[in-house]
């Protein structure tokens, strides 16, 4: 046979249906329906086996690991510098905060004192990426519901507005490297502060846009509004976090609750609503830029004139004490936490990500049952998951 | 067996049996009231051999409340460990994932099935002697596919 | 139909009066000129180069401007754009998928793990490069690739389309 053909009838697709071993037997009106792995509205590679009676929803499997790429085997092959790179692309819409998150790891096994001017690039840096984020949520859920316009304002304009401060800040438009161990890699070039606040006046003018665009839209209003709800007790017995949670009445916020690097010295509110419906969740986030802005414009504001970037931090051969410490931040989608132990070594002995996408992921099988094929899609959008995550 | 109480850094951990886990769990969730299971991963010591299981309880009145446990069982045979899925839902899917790359298997779990890797995937990757089976995607010279060796780890 | 520009295709071009112009070009160039300028993708991003991806086709970027278009259905489109980590446990979603495009189907790799494994080259679960699983036609590389960068690959692809049928190829096939 030439090279690269393939005997499909002869070979099984791994990972086969072994579901229906799950399942009690289909009657006659009910049928199994596979969404994914390629789905134009799975937002990535994820895959959902519905048992559908006619339209309804009876029982909802997802089956996970189409982009499982070993990452924690894989940490115990890299430096602990290598290592920042491979958190880039596990939550790569959010990159920065997953750096931070492992830096803070490492930083609290080696006890390493951060420079303010560094931590508050790092506030910067992680909140203007959050905004990323959520715009790209905004953008996608919009599609996911039918309504194609808002996509070309958040994720068309705005974000890469974002995404063009960032080029300028590190070199790099969506896996960044950006922040360190110890610090951050590069400086604010010339007239960058400048850039970034006017940046953030732009974008509180916009949110009112979006809110015309699509938040108070009747018809999305319709689609999203007392679907899937979550409510508070199984939110916190799914160990979800983040927008989700504080969605469904829980105001908790790491960055209040239990600040770290410099977020105490900043005023904000937590964004929280009641219903735990899509349309909640959906205006969480958006509330939840509203407050980046806030904390931007004062981290702009106060942002030191001079300092060290990098902590005092071996350049080379980096090797933390052996022992084991677990440091936790706010990401955008969650608790995004590193448990590292250290022998040590060069490499780390062991490493797990506590990736939210994967813990929130797991309540979509109870929150499916009942609602139609179309609430589906909404559904599992507004639960906004990324499968760099999900999956490591 | 009384939990033993050993402090790391600033957190508190605690280190339990296989037989004080479930109580030790129920009395933090209702009366501790630590009732968010915020991790749940397994370490491989292969040197004293041994896994470790490590559980995060967190208060979800107060997040900077937060409780480690440590439960070491054997490496040799079927490593098994009792299941919080009942008491916690996040249990749920995190332990499918230690029991998917460890080996580790877990007690009354609702659906012990593997959940990163697909059924009939030939051994348990994390492990540290862990020897990758080539198959038919690995044709050719391979770098650096993961190796045994826990001789690396002086 | 569009404006044909006299300088696309080597004809000649008729001013027929009352009914307007009138082109006469063989149809090998013409059956290469249509297939360029309408190469319909199928939406498949697998990671990080997916969000790339999605810019290229946003507003900044404008990938329309060249006559692609994304389709949802495999059996409606004519290229793959791998964008993303290949794992043992996609790939053959990922053949099924090439199978089920009608030809001429060509597939662009686009991204380091896509070309080779990339950053995750030593993982037990990624597949060392997608041209171990179908046959690939452009590879981009970059980790992730701009979006200009995806731009220069479609250009390649249609400088490669060009000579297709002319060159004898009818229909693109594997052997």
């Amino acid at each position: 046979m030439p090279q690269g053909t393939v005997n499909l009838t002869a070979d099984k697709l791994a990972g086969g249906p072994s579901f229906e071993t799950k399942m009690e037997r289909l009657s006659e009106h009910e049928m199994l329906l596979n969404m994914g792995p390629q789905h134009p509205s799975t937002h990535g590679v994820l895959r959902v086996v519905l048992r559908l009676d006619g339209e309804v929803v009876t029982q909802a499997v997802p089956d996970l690991g189409y982009l499982h790429r070993g990452v924690e085997k894989l940490a115990e092959n890299r430096t602990y510098p290598q290592f920042i790179i491979l958190t880039d692309r596990d939550d790569y819409l959010c990159a920065m905060l997953n750096n931070w998150s492992y830096c803070m790891a490492v930083e609290k096994l080696m006890k390493v004192e951060i420079p303010e001017r560094a931590d508050t690039l790092r506030i910067i840096a992680g909140e203007l990426n959050r905004i990323a984020s959520h715009l790209l949520f905004i953008g996608t859920f919009g599609i996911d519901i039918g309504a194609f316009t808002p996509f070309l304002y958040a994720f068309g304009r705005e974000r890469e507005m974002i995404l063009d401060l960032f080029e300028q800040l590190c070199g790099a438009r969506i896996t960044y490297n950006y922040v360190r161990i110890g610090g951050v890699s590069n400086d604010v070039p010339e007239g960058w502060i400048e850039k970034a606040k006017k940046f953030v006046q732009h974008m509180k003018g916009c949110l009112k846009e979006y809110d015309n665009l699509l938040s108070y839209n009747p018809i999305f209003m319709d689609r999203t509004k007392g679907i899937g709800v979550l409510s508070k007790e199984k939110a916190i017995s799914y160990g979800i976090t983040g927008p989700n949670l504080r969605a469904s009445g829980v105001p908790l916020d790491l960055r209040k609750q239990a600040p770290y690097g410099l977020y105490s010295k900043f005023q904000f509110d937590v964004a929280v609503r009641q219903n735990g419906d899509c349309w909640d969740r959906y205006m969480v986030r958006r509330d939840e830029i509203e407050q980046s802005c806030r904390i931007l414009e004062q981290a702009l504001e106060t942002f030191p004139a001079a300092g060290e970037i990098l902590g005092k931090v071996p350049r080379a051969n980096l090797r933390p004490p052996a022992g084991e410490a677990y440091s936790q931040l706010e990401g955008a989608r969650g608790w995004l936490g590193v448990y590292l132990v250290s022998d040590g070594g060069l490499t780390p002995y062991r490493l797990h990500v506590r990736a939210p996408s994967f813990i929130n992921l797991a309540a979509l099988q109870e929150i499916l049952v009942g609602w139609k094929v179309a609430d589906v899609v909404a559904i599992l959008g507004s639960i906004d998951i990324v499968l760099g995550e999900v999956d490591r | 067996m009384d939990p033993k109480f050993v402090r790391a850094g600033d957190d508190l951990w605690l280190k339990t049996g296989i037989s004080d886990l479930h109580n030790l769990s129920e009395k933090l969730k209702n009366e501790l009231k630590f009732d968010l299971l915020n991790m749940l991963t397994a370490v491989d010591f292969i040197k004293e051999n041994k896994f470790e299981v490590v559980y995060q309880f967190v208060r979800s009145s107060a997040p900077a409340d937060a409780v480690f446990v440590k439960l070491e069982i054997p490496r040799e045979g079927e490593p098994n460990v009792p299941s919080l899925a009942g008491l916690f839902s996040s249990a749920d899917w995190q332990e499918r994932e230690t029991f998917d790359l460890f080996g580790i298997r877990f007690d009354g779990h609702p659906n012990p099935t593997r959940i990163l890797l697909w059924e009939g995937y030939p051994g348990w990757p994390l492990r540290k002697d862990y020897v990758h089976t080539p198959d038919r995607y690995d044709n050719g010279a391979e770098i650096g596919l993961p190796k045994a060796t826990p001789a690396a780890h002086p | 139909m569009g404006i044909i520009q006299e300088k696309v295709l080597p004809s000649t071009i008729y001013k027929v009066p009352g009914l307007g112009e009138i082109s006469l070009t063989t149809v090998d160039f013409f059956i290469d000129w249509a297939r360029k300028s309408s190469i319909w993708p199928l939406t498949f991003g697998l990671a990080c180069c997916a969000i790339e991806m999605m810019a290229a086709y946003a507003t900044r970027f404008d990938i329309n401007r060249f006559g692609v278009i994304p389709r949802p259905s495999p059996r409606q489109a004519d290229l793959m754009i791998i964008a993303g980590t290949v794992t043992k446990k996609m790939a053959p979603a990922i053949e099924k998928l090439y199978f089920q495009m009608p030809e001429p189907r060509f597939v662009i790799s686009m991204g380091a793990c896509a070309n080779c494994g990339g950053p995750y080259y030593d993982s037990y679960s990624v597949v060392k490069g997608v041209d171990r699983v179908i046959p690939v036609d452009v590879y981009i590389p970059g980790c992730p690739p701009r979006p200009e960068a995806l731009h220069n690959a479609i250009l390649t692809l249609q400088k490669k389309i060009d000579g297709m049928y002319k060159g004898g190829v009818k229909v693109k096939s594997l052997g």
